[in-house]
C-alpha cells in the first residue's frame, strides 16, 4: 500500500513494515521473548525466534532493501538473551545483506552484542522528513514514526467485533505495528482525520472513519 | 433411641456419656457409623445437613485412636469450616475424657503454628484439599502421614465433581498407600454428604477402586417449604436481568431486622450491589447488616459468621460461600435471590434455616426476571417427587496428576510403576491408560516434547528409578502454586491510613480497579469506597460518599442450571398453569409468549427468528442448561457455516441459544435435517471445539493447575512486564510451536467433556430428532428470546470466512432496520419491549 508522507512515498508491507527508499522499518521485535519466559520457568515453546529472523531476511530479499531500522525492543529483555540466543541472531546476521540499525525503546537497556553487528541510532534520529522514536513522541515540521504501543484496531461491537494489529498514521506521527510473532496489541483510539490500515491475512485493509 | 445393653454391643460407653451429659440421644444412623466403624470398614454417610453427621463419621474412630494411637484427618472444602469443626471434635474429646489434640491447618495458619504441627503431628488435624497436599509435598511426609488411621472427606458432594475432589481422591490413594506399608494399620475413610442422587459412585469415589464402600443412610425428612416473592404488579417484573432489583421494595418490606435472615445470590457483583440497595432503603439496618462472599477479607467474614451466632448480625447478604459450613448458627429464614441453578443447591441453601434434624426449611425465592417464576415452579415441582442431581467425579484430567506427580516427587520421591498402581487406585483416574500416564510424567520430566531441550524443564528427575525434585527453585515454586481453584490476578484493597495502609477489606480483581481513576467512587465490601490510589498489588481507599459507585464484575464462570432443573423447566412448560402463585404470577408473560410466538410443550422444540438492526437472530429453546447450549450452538452454527460462507455468533443462558448473523439470513435454508443429525458427531465436536474461543479458556486453567504458566505473585514482584503475556497469546504460542501438548489436549478434552459432553449431546440430539419442531418467525423479541438478547456477554463465533473478508463486510453499511416501534429495533431491544406491555 503506497502513501505519501511529508513528500516522501512510503509503501506499508503486510508484513508489518514499512518500506522508505531503501530502508525497512519494523518495531517491536521483541527477539527472545519466549527464551525470557523459559528463563523464569516458564515452559513456552520455542519457535519465535527463528520464524520472526525468517521473516525478517524474507522483507529484506523482497523489498531489495539495504538497510533494517527497527524502531525499538528489538530484544525483549537481557534475560532471554542466552548464549544460543545470542549465537543463532549472529549467525542470521552475518548471513543478512543488510544494515542493522536500532532506535533503543525501553527493553533495549543493554547494548546489543557486538555480533550481531548493530548500529545504533539515536532516539529522535533524523534523516530527510523523517525522525524516528520508539515510544510515542512528536514534534512539531518533522513526520515521526515510533512504535510501542503494539496498536490494534478493534472493529464492530461487542460479539461481532475484529481485532487487529494495524498502522496507525496520524498528521504528524505514524505507528508502526509491533513485529515480534510473540507479542499482544493494545486497542487504539484514532483521531478524526488518523488512517489505519489492518493488517488481515489477506494483506493490508485500510479502515475508513474509524472512531 | 435406647438399645437394651447386652443384646448387642451398644453404644460405646464414652460416647453414651457424652450425649448424655449434653441430653441428646444418638441417631440410629450415627450407631450404625459407630458400628461400621469397629468392623473395619470404609464408607460414606448420606444424610441431611444439620443431622449430626461429623460425630456419625468420628467419635468411633477416636476412641480408637485415643486408646490405640494414630492420626485423623478430617478435610473440609473451606477453610472457615476447620474452624468450627475443630471446636466441635474438641469439645467431644474431652466429653468422652479423651486426651487428643485437634488442630487445623490452612492457608491461613501461622507458620510458627506449622512449625509446631511438623515437630509434634496433632492427633486430629482438620484441613483443606490444598493443605494436605501441601503436607504431602514434605520431604517426611511418609512418616509424618504414615500413621493415619481415619481419613473423613466433609461435605463430599461439594468436592466430588470438581478438580479439588480428583485432588482429594488422589491424596487418599497416596495416603491409604502410606499406611499400608508395614507395620501400618489399614487407613479407614469416610465420606460425608448431604443430598446427591449418585451416592453409590460418591462412596467409591471416596474409598478408591480397592475398597468396598459402606453406605449409611438417615432417613431423617428434611422437608423445605418454598416461597415466593411476588410483586403487587407483575408486570414490574422485566422480560430479562439477573441482578433483578425490581423487586427490592417488596423484600426490603418483607425483611424484618428481628428475624436472621441469610439472602442468598448468584455472584459476588450481585451481593455488592443488593448490600448497598438494602442499605440504602433501611440505613439504619446498617449495625445488623453483613455481606459474605469470596473475596471479602476473612476477618470480616469471621465477624459477620459470629455477629450471626450471637445475633448481632441479623441480615446477611451471601454468596456460596455461606452454602457451607455445619456450625453456623441457623438462621429464622432464607431468602435465595435469582435462578436457584439446581435443586441440591437450593436444598443446602434452604437447609440453613431450621438447622435441625428434623426441622422443615423455609426458603422465599425471589425472581430477578419473569420467567424465573416458571424455574422456581418447577423446582418446587422436583422437590415434590424429591428429585436432586447427581455430582459426576472427573475423568482423569491430567493436569491434576502432574501436580500431584511433583508434589510427590517433593514428599519422599516415587516410582514409576508404583506410582501408576497408586494412582489407579483413584476412582476418577481408575481407566488412566499407560499412555496417559506418560504424557503427565513426561510433562513434569522434561515439560513436553518441545522443550526437552531445555535442561531447566526437568521439575522431576529420576535418580536411581527414584523420582524426586532435585532443584529448590522447582520446589519452592511448586509449593506455592499447589492446588486447583485458578483465580484471577487480584489486589487487595486496603484502608489507606498513613502512608502505608491499614486493614485489609478484601480482594478484588486487578482489570476491574486498574479501571478506577483516583477518587473514583465503586462498592466494595457492602461498602461505599473510594480509590486513593492503586500501587504494586495494593489498592488504597478511603470510605466515600454515599453516592452512586461502581460495583465490581468478578470474572469466572457462570454456573448452570443442572440439566434435573432443564428438564424439570420443560415439564412445567408444559403441564403450565398449576395452583402456584407463581403460575398466576407468570401466565400474562406466557400469553405474550403465546401470542408473539408459541409456548413449547415437552415433545416441541421452539425455533424462532427474527431481524433486528443488529442483523437476522435465530433462537433455538432446548431447556438444557448452559453448557450443553454452548456446545450445542457451536455445533450447529459449525453446520451451517459448511453449507455456504457464513459469521454467525452464539449466546446461550439456561434456557436457549441465539445465533446471531450480521446479515439477512434465510434460515430455513439453513435449518435442513442434517443440522440436527447425530451422523458424524464426534467429528463435528472436534471440529468445534478447534472453531471456537472455548479451548482457548480452557487452556488458562490447565496450564495454571499443571504448573505450567505459573504467573503466580512469586514471578509477579520479581520480573514485572517481562513476562506479561495474555493467555490467549500463550495459546497461540503453544497451538503453533508445540500443538502435540498434553496441555493443549487436556483444553481440549475439557471443553469435550464439559461443554460437548458427547453423551448428553448426543442424548439432547436424540431428544430433538423425536420433538416436533415449531418455527416462529416473530416481530422482534419474545418474552423467552428476550433475556438472550440482553445477557449476551461473551459470546463465541464460528465462521467459515476468512478475517479479511469479515472486515470487508463489517466496513459495509448497516443492515436495513426494522420498521421503528419493533421491540428488536433498539440496540438492546430492552426499552421497546418494555413499552409493549
Amino acid at each position: 500500500m503506497l502513501l505519501d508522507l511529508a513528500g516522501e512515498t512510503v509503501r506499508l508491507l503486510a508484513e508489518r513494515a514499512v518500506l522508505w527508499r531503501r530502508t525497512v522499518l519494523v518495531a517491536d521485535v521483541h527477539l527472545g521473548k519466549s527464551d525470557t519466559f523459559r528463563h523464569f520457568g516458564l515452559p513456552v515453546p520455542d519457535g519465535d525466534l527463528d520464524t520472526d529472523l525468517a521473516r525478517l531476511s524474507r522483507l529484506v530479499l523482497d523489498t531489495g532493501a539495504e538497510r533494517v531500522l527497527v524502531l525499538g525492543d528489538l530484544v525483549h529483555s537481557a534475560n532471554g538473551l542466552n548464549p544460543d540466543v545470542v549465537d543463532r541472531v549472529a549467525s542470521w546476521r552475518s548471513a543478512l545483506d543488510a544494515e542493522l540499525e536500532l532506535v533503543p525503546g525501553n527493553h533495549d537497556r543493554f547494548d546489543p552484542p557486538a555480533s550481531w553487528r548493530v548500529r545504533q541510532r539515536p532516539d529522535g534520529h533524523v534523516e530527510g522528513p523523517f525522525r524516528f522514536v520508539h515510544q510515542p513522541h512528536t514534534r512539531a515540521g518533522v513526520y515521526t514514526w515510533c512504535g510501542h504501543v503494539h496498536p490494534a484496531a478493534v472493529v464492530g461491537r461487542g460479539r461481532h467485533a475484529l481485532r487487529f494489529a494495524c498502522f496507525w498514521l496520524g498528521a504528524e506521527q505514524g505507528m508502526l505495528p509491533a513485529f515480534g510473532t510473540f507479542t499482544g496489541g493494545l486497542a487504539v483510539r484514532p483521531a478524526p482525520g488518523d488512517r489505519v490500515v489492518a493488517v488481515t491475512s489477506e494483506g493490508l485493509i485500510a479502515l475508513p472513519g474509524m472512531r | 433411641m435406647h438399645t437394651p445393653v447386652g443384646l448387642r454391643e451398644p453404644v460405646p460407653d464414652r460416647i453414651r456419656r457424652f450425649f448424655t451429659a449434653r441430653g441428646w440421644t444418638p441417631s440410629g444412623f450415627q450407631e450404625e457409623a459407630w458400628e461400621a466403624w469397629n468392623r473395619g470398614e470404609s464408607g460414606l454417610i448420606h444424610v441431611p445437613t444439620g443431622s449430626g453427621k461429623t460425630y456419625a463419621a468420628t467419635l468411633a474412630a477416636m476412641l480408637e485412636i485415643a486408646d490405640h494411637g494414630g492420626q485423623m484427618i478430617y478435610i473440609t472444602p473451606l477453610k472457615a469450616m476447620a474452624r468450627s469443626i475443630a471446636e466441635a471434635l474438641a469439645d467431644a474429646a474431652s466429653g468422652m475424657g479423651l486426651k487428643l489434640s485437634v488442630e487445623s491447618r490452612t492457608g491461613d495458619t501461622a507458620s510458627h503454628i506449622r512449625a509446631r504441627q511438623k515437630r509434634k503431628p496433632p492427633d486430629i488435624l482438620l484441613t483443606t484439599p490444598e493443605s494436605l497436599s501441601m503436607l504431602m509435598s514434605e520431604p517426611d511426609a511418609p512418616t509424618r502421614l504414615g500413621n493415619v488411621r481415619a481419613l473423613i472427606l466433609d461435605e463430599w458432594h461439594e468436592l466430588l465433581d470438581s478438580k479439588r475432589g480428583t485432588q482429594c481422591e488422589l491424596a487418599a490413594a497416596r495416603l491409604r498407600a502410606f499406611s499400608d506399608r508395614p507395620p501400618g494399620r489399614r487407613m479407614q475413610t469416610w465420606a460425608l454428604s448431604a443430598t446427591l442422587s449418585n451416592v453409590a459412585e460418591a462412596a467409591q469415589a471416596a474409598v478408591g477402586t480397592a475398597g468396598q464402600p459402606t453406605l449409611v443412610h438417615a432417613n431423617v425428612p428434611r422437608p423445605v417449604e418454598l416461597e415466593t416473592l411476588l410483586p403487587t404488579d407483575v408486570s414490574r417484573l422485566p422480560w430479562s436481568g439477573h441482578l433483578g432489583l425490581a423487586l427490592l421494595p417488596e423484600l426490603g418490606a418483607w425483611l424484618d431486622p428481628a428475624r436472621s435472615t441469610l439472602i442468598f445470590v448468584n455472584t459476588r457483583a450481585q451481593a455488592e450491589l443488593w448490600f448497598q440497595a438494602l442499605l440504602a432503603k433501611n440505613p439504619d439496618w446498617e449495625p445488623q447488616m453483613g455481606i459474605h462472599h469470596g473475596s471479602v477479607d476473612a476477618s470480616e467474614r469471621t465477624r459477620v459468621e459470629a455477629g450471626l451466632a450471637d445475633g448481632t448480625v441479623t441480615i446477611v447478604v451471601a454468596t456460596a460461600s455461606l452454602d457451607l459450613g455445619v456450625d453456623l448458627a441457623p438462621v429464622e429464614r432464607v431468602v435465595q435471590i435469582g435462578s436457584p441453578k439446581g435443586i441440591g443447591r437450593l436444598m443446602q441453601r434452604a437447609g440453613r434455616s431450621g438447622h435441625r434434624p428434623g426441622a422443615t426449611s423455609r426458603v422465599l425465592c425471589v425472581p430477578t426476571h419473569a420467567l424465573q417464576l416458571v424455574e422456581i415452579a418447577a423446582v418446587r415441582e422436583a422437590l415434590a417427587r424429591r428429585e436432586v442431581e447427581a455430582r459426576t467425579p472427573l475423568n482423569a484430567p491430567l493436569d491434576v496428576l502432574a501436580q500431584h506427580l511433583v508434589t510427590c516427587a517433593l514428599g519422599g520421591g516415587w516410582t514409576q510403576d508404583e506410582m501408576l498402581a497408586e494412582v489407579r487406585r483413584a476412582w476418577s483416574y481408575r481407566g488412566l491408560t499407560t499412555q496417559a500416564f506418560d504424557a503427565a510424567l513426561g510433562l513434569v520430566t522434561e515439560g513436553g516434547r518441545s522443550l526437552r531441550a531445555y535442561p531447566q524443564f526437568r521439575k522431576v528427575v529420576p535418580d536411581a528409578g527414584v523420582y524426586r525434585v532435585p532443584d529448590p527453585d522447582v520446589a519452592r515454586l511448586h509449593r506455592g502454586s499447589i492446588g486447583t481453584i485458578v483465580s484471577d490476578v487480584t489486589v487487595s484493597v486496603r484502608w489507606h491510613t498513613g502512608s502505608w495502609g491499614g486493614g485489609t477489606l478484601g480482594q478484588i480483581d486487578e482489570g476491574f480497579i486498574s479501571g478506577i481513576p483516583p477518587g473514583g467512587p465503586f462498592h466494595f465490601a457492602g461498602r461505599n469506597l473510594e480509590l486513593v490510589s492503586l500501587r504494586e498489588q495494593v489498592a488504597l481507599v478511603r470510605p466515600g460518599k454515599p453516592r452512586r459507585g461502581i460495583t465490581p464484575h468478578w470474572p469466572g464462570n457462570k454456573l448452570p442450571i443442572s440439566g434435573s432443573l432443564g428438564a424439570a423447566v420443560r415439564r412445567a412448560l408444559d403441564q403450565g398453569g398449576g395452583a402456584a402463585a407463581e403460575w398466576l404470577a407468570v401466565a400474562p408473560l406466557l400469553a405474550e409468549q403465546a401470542r408473539m410466538s408459541h409456548v413449547p410443550a415437552a415433545t416441541e422444540l421452539l425455533v424462532e427468528d427474527c431481524v433486528s438492526a443488529e442483523g437476522s437472530h435465530l433462537f433455538v429453546f432446548p431447556f438444557e442448561g448452559r453448557s450443553v447450549h454452548e456446545g450445542l450452538g457451536a455445533l450447529l452454527a459449525l453446520r451451517m457455516c459448511r453449507q455456504r460462507p457464513l459469521t454467525l455468533s452464539i449466546a446461550v443462558n439456561d434456557y436457549g441459544m441465539e445465533l446471531l448473523s450480521p446479515e439477512p439470513l434465510a434460515w430455513d435454508e439453513l435449518l435442513t435435517p442434517t443440522i440436527w443429525s447425530e451422523d458424524g458427531l464426534l467429528d463435528d465436536i472436534l471440529a468445534s471445539v478447534n472453531a471456537t474461543e472455548l479451548a482457548r479458556r480452557r487452556f488458562r486453567d490447565v496450564a495454571r493447575v499443571a504448573g505450567f504458566v505459573n504467573l503466580g505473585p512469586v514471578h509477579k514482584r520479581n520480573t514485572g512486564r517481562q513476562i506479561q503475556a495474555s493467555s490467549s497469546l500463550l495459546f497461540d504460542v503453544f497451538l503453533r510451536y508445540d500443538v502435540e501438548n498434553p496441555l493443549l489436549t487436556q483444553a481440549r478434552r475439557e471443553v469435550l467433556e464439559v461443554h460437548f459432553d458427547e453423551r448428553r449431546l448426543r442424548s439432547t440430539l436424540t431428544r430433538i430428532n423425536t420433538c416436533q419442531i415449531v418455527r416462529r418467525t416473530t416481530e422482534g423479541a419474545t418474552p423467552l428470546s428476550m433475556p438472550l438478547i440482553a445477557d449476551r456477554l461473551q459470546g463465541d463465533r464460528a465462521s467459515s470466512q476468512t478475517d479479511a473478508q469479515r472486515l470487508r463486510r463489517a466496513m459495509e453499511p448497516e443492515a436495513p432496520r426494522l420498521p421503528p416501534g419493533s421491540p428488536g429495533s433498539t440496540p438492546r431491544g430492552r426499552r421497546a419491549a418494555r413499552s409493549r406491555r
